[in-house]
């Protein structure tokens, strides 16, 4: 039996077939990269983002190895590669620069086009996701919430459960929508950011999870965080499913994270993050290391960005006459300035909503989704991009929320106009040469207690 | 840049000579992707670091222009960018660039005399030594370049540093007491539904 809420929200579905969404988005992105190369070609500031070169030289540099440029690995002489840390500031896996090599052979734009076909891959499993497992969830939730149902309607023919797959397939066309024609989510993909491929591996991740296929969640747990680390903390959440046994308690729910089964599950996700490592390391050796996962943990920030560590690194640069020396300064002023006081509560909270929310199958996306904003919010630097780690799961969060329009259009709002607020600032800076250092300061921290409360507001309609 | 002498010699290149100060700096990948020059710079500068953090020596860019011997007027585009500077409680930071040098190296069998001065000190010797170098005289046009960019001011640091954390925790204690909230209502919600 479809749900109450289904029935009634089936007059407001749009009349659109997944298939035809899907070709709408195809068609936009192709038009986009294509856009992309002429305007390049025409205008001194780019649509392709910065970030496109760099992987492109990355992967000229793979296929080019010259002395001076060579994979410093035990196995890299062997493989005749070049080194992609040759080029400057790219800091990515090493597979990320050798799935761009046809950039350098068969076409400049073919990173995009992979990026934009990860988007594409990432839209239909969320279809999946929603047709077989959340929207049919959500559905028996509201069947065993409301009151008994009648004789009548357990006994109706087979063509009602049609009309209700129809109606599940139009409302999950309708949630994936969201995501595929999303302006941030294809104009990102699209000026040749790579989080498309991350944001892939990590639904998957999710989607075997929901399906309780453990073995392959773990080894795509350790891909994605082999990928970018920050995925490692959906592990927290996934352990308190893994694991068998039953009772309601805290007692029993951590006995279940170190049951077999999750220790399995964590020995495996494990050993894929550490093989996958061991092999690049092998073949490039420690600019691999380094550049991947090294460089992140003393990383400054100094220029503007969302965050408002931004312009506390900036005024504290430590400089070649003056090296930062926590040691020498007074005690408050070491707390403030330590990088536990940044790290702590962003890991306190990115993990400590893990085991708070992932105790049930039906929670795991919110745990997710919970988890991967306060990550970004309490991170030391922040820009447009990492807004995609979380957005990616609100199409499938959206069936469990219960809220008016208006608080919709609310939350929406402080979301959007906190971004906007801060880049009206940010545009004085970059392209008027303001001194607004001060005021973008302030913007930053208006941006994190809005996307808080925003976030505190979903908490409290989900489930509802 | 005005060319009004293209010398006799077809296989006279085309050279300019950017001096770039600590605070500003060259993307030599972006520069590799103009057709109209190829780019040499030294030494290689940190394309990420404050000028605060860098070694506060100029650093020298070298074009080898592909130009048509045609016009007089040969443009040549050279994408810079400003570090952020150190802070300062003047809210601004002006920076002086020398104006570019053009030259030409022609390339000489016998013993070619010095280059002119403004240009010894930074051309590479292999270059000096197998190349008569005729520098092409400034134009009124080429002054030095006056550039401005804002800077942080020190006096903020102590309202910044204390507001920066004493924001993050209050959200951090916010979001800690929003979440077990959350977790004990669907704790007891999914209790009742089982019960």
């Amino acid at each position: 039996m479809v749900s109450k809420s289904l029935v009634s929200l089936q007059r407001h579905l749009p009349q659109l077939s997944f298939s035809r969404v899907l070709a709408i988005s195809a068609v936009l992105r192709v038009a986009l990269i294509l856009y992309s190369e002429w305007h390049d070609a025409h205008s001194t500031v780019k649509y392709t983002d910065v970030d496109y070169r760099v992987f492109s030289d990355a992967a000229h540099f793979v296929l080019n190895p010259t002395s001076a440029n060579r994979a410093q690995g035990y196995l890299g002489l062997w493989t005749g590669s070049g080194d992609p840390y040759t080029r400057a500031t790219y800091r990515y896996t090493p597979l990320l620069a050798l799935l761009l090599t046809p950039n350098e052979w068969l076409h400049p734009s073919f990173g995009k086009y992979l990026f934009a076909v990860c988007d594409l891959l990432t839209g239909m499993l969320m279809y999946r996701m929603l047709v077989d497992i959340i929207l049919p969830l959500g559905a028996k939730c509201e069947g065993s919430a409301s009151s008994s149902v009648s004789s009548a309607d357990q006994e109706k023919p087979t063509d009602t459960t049609t009309a209700d797959t129809r109606v599940l397939e139009r409302y999950a066309t309708l949630l994936v929508s969201v995501h595929l024609l999303n302006p941030l989510v294809f104009t990102i993909s699209t000026r040749g950011s790579s989080e498309a491929i991350l944001l892939l591996f990590v639904l998957s991740t999710i989607y075997c999870a929901l399906k309780r296929r453990w073995n392959a969640a773990a080894v795509l747990l350790g891909l994605s965080t082999h990928w970018k680390i920050y995925p490692f903390i959906y592990g927290v959440a996934c352990l308190g499913l893994v694991g068998n046994g039953v009772g309601r308690g805290w007692k029993e729910y951590l006995q279940r994270m170190v049951d077999p089964r999750a220790l399995k599950f964590g020995a495996l996700s494990a050993a894929t993050f550490a093989a996958l490592g061991a092999l690049m390391y092998l073949i490039w050796g420690y600019p691999f290391l380094y550049e991947s996962y090294l460089y992140h943990l003393h990383r400054l920030d100094h220029r503007h960005n969302f965050s408002p560590y931004f312009y506390l690194i900036y005024l504290t640069y430590p400089t070649q006459s003056s090296p930062l020396e926590l040691d020498s300064m007074p005690l408050g002023q070491r707390l403030l300035r330590s990088p536990l006081t940044s790290f702590v509560p962003q890991m306190v909270l990115s993990l400590g909503t893990g085991l708070l929310f992932g105790r049930r199958r039906d929670d795991l996306v919110f745990a997710c989704f919970v988890q991967t904003v306060v990550f970004v919010v309490f991170n030391k630097v922040c820009t447009s991009q990492y807004f995609l780690w979380y957005m990616i799961f609100l199409p499938l969060l959206i069936p469990r929320l219960r809220m008016s329009t208006r608080q919709a259009l609310l939350y929406l709002g402080v979301w959007a106009g906190t971004q906007a607020l801060w880049l009206s600032e940010a545009y004085k800076l970059e392209f008027l040469g303001q001194n607004v250092f001060f005021g973008l300061w302030v913007r930053s921290l208006i941006y994190v207690v809005g996307n808080c409360w925003v976030l505190a507001q979903i908490m409290s309609c989900y489930a509802r | 840049m005005r060319v009004d002498d293209w010398p006799p010699v077809a296989h006279c290149s085309l050279h300019v000579l950017h001096v770039l100060p600590p605070d500003v700096y060259a993307d030599p990948y972006e520069l590799a992707l103009r057709p109209a020059y190829s780019a040499r710079l030294h030494p290689a500068s940190d394309l990420e670091l404050p000028v605060a953090a860098v070694d506060h020596a100029d650093s020298v860019l070298i074009l080898d222009v592909h130009a048509p011997r045609t016009a007089p007027d040969v443009l040549v585009d050279v994408p810079l960018h400003a570090r952020y500077g150190i802070p300062a409680p003047a809210s601004y930071h002006p920076i002086a660039l020398p104006p570019p040098l053009g030259f030409w190296a022609c390339p000489s069998s016998a013993h070619p005399p010095p280059p002119p001065p403004q240009l010894q000190p930074y051309l590479p010797l292999e270059t000096a030594s197998s190349h008569a170098i005729s520098l092409i005289p400034s134009s009124a046009a080429d002054e030095r370049a006056h550039i401005v960019i804002p800077v942080g001011t020190p006096d903020h640091l102590p309202l910044v540093d204390i507001g920066t954390v004493s924001v993050m925790l209050l959200m951090f204690v916010y979001l800690v007491y929003a979440s077990v909230s959350t977790a004990q209502r669907l704790h007891s919600d999914h209790r009742a539904k089982k019960d």
